[in-house]
């Protein structure tokens, strides 16, 4: 059965973004701004102590308090941004050129290696990605540069999977068949065919993975594996402060709202992204 | 005659201010049975729904409109008084069995779940109704049957289960909207003549709503042609079929008259461009160990430059694979295929690519052969980039490929879902013949689109191979198409080419396979000097024979 839409159907879904993608974009615009500015914004150097003012609730001279070392919470929030985000951001690109990359060469090169490569892949999934990322800076030693390695390397296989199911998806079309007929070798199938269709796919999962890179890079500052202790972040935040949540618990609540703040934004952004990107909706108008 | 069962009046359906439906007014009386025909995007599916209170959300509803069931008016949207008349009054059979019956559960249940709904409240009267339902649409061992999945059943049979259901609360109205489109030739004939006997036996209402000019005939007392969401033509049968008055009528009777007549075949010698000797293609198996599936077994045949091979089978044939495997596009089993000079053997060398751009294929479904990220320019031009003709020369040749198959220059600028689906096979055509091929192998294209579409690139194909002298195999299940455009034809049954012959020998006293002559018994045609009678009584006017009527008697 066919019904008849409207044949402006392309018009209608080309719509501006939502209201709710605008806020995120605002929200993620904010805080990579303040990241960006954080050496002029922050009123204190992150590492200074001042003792005589522990665990100070908000005040004027403090916006968002001290905490138990009397360090101003605001400052090290700012400074910290730089930091999380760096780590989150490198370890998403990691993951999608090590994923990405492991994945094209695998599929290019047959349907053997296509088997054995990803076997290897499956084996790097089986393990939980925090274990995966902790074990990888034990042996890496700490610091940022190995959180982002131990980060990509764990979220690499997502993107290994997108590849390959985007590739099986579209190998199979008759333009690719057509292509072939053409004369079309490997590459040129792959460079005018697969990679548009592949494009859409990887940025999507990247722009999953970016919110949850953040989380987990917070989770190991948390463990005390992330970056040296001189260098705030988020997840060091959390840690550090999570001993006196009875006693002064807007200390720990600065960094957890600006982690949730960050990944909402993060994933709705990544959702429209998602949206924008898909091959489905594309090619859907017209079929419908 | 009292007043029909069902009146429509003045339908008017429109979304975002555009009229899909413009006006319909339909009148139809127990026992009749009316065809409603058109092409997609006609209006007649909206009009089915229409009628069952069933329009998906976002359509507006004329207020001007009237819709009389049994003397009562029922608004459009009043979903409370159409529920009462659903399954029990009105009753629906749609296209797609197998996206209509829900596949966890048995057959018997989900007639059982109309039985329930038309208040049949004893589990021993539902059973006994649901083996008599079953045997009413002719199914073999009703009891056995009804235990059953619908993934067990064959398409047929599945569509067989809808009608069944459709009729099991006693319903005075059964709409079937395209009831035969999914179904392959020959089965289509068998449900077309089983809603005939049934309209009879129950004195149903019975509103057809399809694109085949056949169905139509063979089924309908009266005719509504649908175009542009309006009724532009309506009147009985064998009246509108062998008379038509419409312009839009007239060119879709004349589509299918036109194919009708063989053109007289030429008789020349001419090169050979493609031979298969005994070939044989597998499927591999999927897993390890697993036994390869053989889908087409020692096939041999003969290409010639400038002329038609015609390969006719139903779904699952292999005909679709035969036709690839002579591209050169899937490795053979066994068995020999000579290419424009290359042999093509099992384990041999591929073809070289300055050959295989010189056999081509069209696919069916033309949007799946463009790239939908692509303009129409953009994908002409792959292969002439491919080709390595130099990028200055591209665009003029790209126009001019345009050209030949009746598209503008403004079409390359276009996305391949701009297009309409004629349009589309078009620009895979002009593609196809941007690489100056020798040899074109034609897979189903003219499946998927319409009527009177199919006939313009039916034409186009034979003007191009006029003009440019390549060898074409056409693949296909429609027998009149193949028939038409081809100098010599071959069916395929089960991976076995079954029988070879002239077009104009393709009729049931010249063939001898018996799977081609059932092909032949099934095939419906509507009989365009008006020799369809009217007989009163709404008996089926015209005995469609059905597959075991000419089984050879052995």
């Amino acid at each position: 059965m066919s019904l008849a839409l409207p044949a402006k159907a392309g018009e209608a879904v080309r719509r501006g973004p939502s209201p709710r993608t605008m806020i995120a974009a605002l929200v993620l615009a904010l805080i990579v701004a303040l990241a960006l500015a954080a050496p002029l914004v922050a009123p204190f150097d992150p590492l200074d102590q001042d003792l005589r003012a522990l665990n100070q609730p908000p005040g004027p001279e403090h916006w968002l308090g001290t905490d138990h070392m009397g360090r101003d919470v605001f400052s090290r929030l700012v400074m910290g941004a730089r930091t999380t985000l760096m780590v989150g951001f490198g370890g998403a690109l990691v993951a999608f050129i090590l994923g990405a990359g492991f994945g094209l060469v695998a599929l290019s090169l047959g349907r053997v290696a296509e088997t054995v490569m990803f076997a290897l892949i499956d084996l790097v999934r089986a393990m939980p990605d925090v274990l995966l990322a902790l074990l990888l800076i034990v042996a890496l030693g700490a610091g940022a540069q190995p959180v982002v390695i131990a980060l990509g390397v764990a979220f690499a296989p997502f993107f290994a999977y997108v590849a390959r199911a985007t590739f099986h998806r579209e190998a199979v079309k008759d333009y690719v068949t057509a292509a072939r007929l053409f004369g079309g070798g490997k590459l040129h199938v792959l460079r005018l065919h697969l990679a548009p269709n592949l494009v859409g796919g990887l940025v999507t999962q990247a722009a999953i993975l970016l919110p949850r890179c953040v989380v987990t890079e917070s989770v190991l500052s948390f463990l005390g594996l992330g970056s040296s202790p001189d260098e705030p972040t988020w997840g060091r935040m959390v840690a550090d402060a999570s001993r006196y949540i009875e006693t002064s618990p807007h200390v720990i609540l600065a960094p957890v709202i600006a982690i949730i703040l960050l990944t909402l934004s993060l994933s709705i952004l990544g959702e429209a992204v998602r949206r924008n990107l898909d091959p489905l909706r594309a090619a859907g108008e017209a079929k419908l | 005659m009292t007043a029909p069962l069902l009146s429509l009046r003045n339908l008017i359906i429109s979304a975002g201010g555009r009229r899909l439906v413009d006006g319909v007014s339909l009148d139809l009386e127990a026992g009749r049975t009316l065809a409603i025909i058109g092409e997609s995007g006609s209006g007649k599916s909206l009009t089915a729904l229409s009628l069952l209170g069933l329009l998906p959300d976002g359509l507006e509803v004329d207020p001007a409109t009237r819709i009389t069931v049994d003397g009562r008016v029922l608004a459009p949207r009043d979903e409370r008084g159409w529920r009462a008349l659903r399954g029990r009054r009105i009753a629906i059979v749609f296209q797609d069995p197998m996206a209509c019956l829900n596949p966890f559960m048995r057959v018997g249940e989900q007639i059982e779940e109309t039985l329930q709904r038309a208040g049949i409240a004893a589990p021993a009267e539902r059973r006994q109704r649901i083996v008599t339902g079953l045997a009413e649409v002719e199914l073999p061992n009703p009891a056995a049957l009804a235990t059953r999945y619908p993934h067990q059943l064959s398409g047929g049979q599945q569509q067989r289960v809808m009608i069944a259901m459709a009729l099991a609360g006693e319903p005075d109205l059964l709409i079937a909207d395209e009831p035969t489109s999914a179904l392959d030739a020959s089965v289509q004939a068998d449900i077309v003549a089983l809603l005939a006997r049934l309209q009879a036996k129950r004195r149903l209402a019975l509103l057809i709503i399809t694109h085949d000019l056949a169905v139509a005939g063979v089924l309908g007392h009266s005719i509504a042609v649908m175009q542009h969401g309006r009724v532009v033509e309506t009147g009985p049968a064998a009246e509108v079929i062998s008379r038509p008055r419409d312009p839009y009528t007239a060119r879709l009777v004349g589509a299918r008259r036109r194919l009708a007549d063989v053109p007289a075949a030429q008789t020349m010698a001419r090169p050979v461009a493609v031979t298969a000797e005994a070939v044989c293609v597998d499927y591999s198996a999927r897993r390890l160990f697993g036994t390869s599936f053989r889908a087409v077994h020692g096939a041999s045949l003969s290409l010639l430059a400038g002329r038609t091979l015609g390969l006719l089978g139903e779904s699952g044939s292999g005909k679709s694979t035969l036709a690839a495997a002579l591209a050169g596009m899937r490795p053979l089993a066994d068995g020999r295929i000579r290419l424009l000079g290359h042999a093509l053997e099992p384990r041999g060398k591929p073809l070289p690519d300055a050959l295989r751009r010189r056999c081509q294929m069209v696919f069916q479904n033309p949007y799946g052969a463009l790239n939908p990220r692509l303009t129409i320019g953009r994908a002409l031009a792959e292969p002439l980039a491919l080709a390595r003709v130099p990028a200055s020369a591209q665009a003029a040749r790209i126009v001019a490929g345009l050209n030949e198959v009746g598209l503008d220059a403004d079409h390359a600028m276009r996305y391949p879902h701009q297009l309409s689906g004629g349009q589309r096979q078009r620009a895979c055509i002009a593609r196809a013949l941007l690489c100056e091929p020798e040899v074109l192998i034609c897979d189903e294209v003219i499946s998927a689109l319409d009527m009177t579409v199919k006939v313009q690139i039916l034409d186009l194909l034979k003007r191009l191979q006029a003009e440019r002298g390549f060898a074409m195999l056409f693949v296909g299940h429609d027998i009149e198409a193949v028939r038409w455009i081809s100098d010599e034809v071959l069916v395929m049954h089960q991976g076995r080419i079954v029988e070879r012959c002239r077009p104009e020998q393709l009729e049931l006293s010249a063939v001898r396979d018996p799977y081609t002559r059932r092909l032949l018994s099934a095939r419906l045609m509507p009989k365009f000097d008006g020799a369809i009678v009217e007989k009163p009584g709404g008996q089926p006017r015209l005995q469609v024979s059905t597959a075991a009527d000419c089984l050879p008697a052995w």
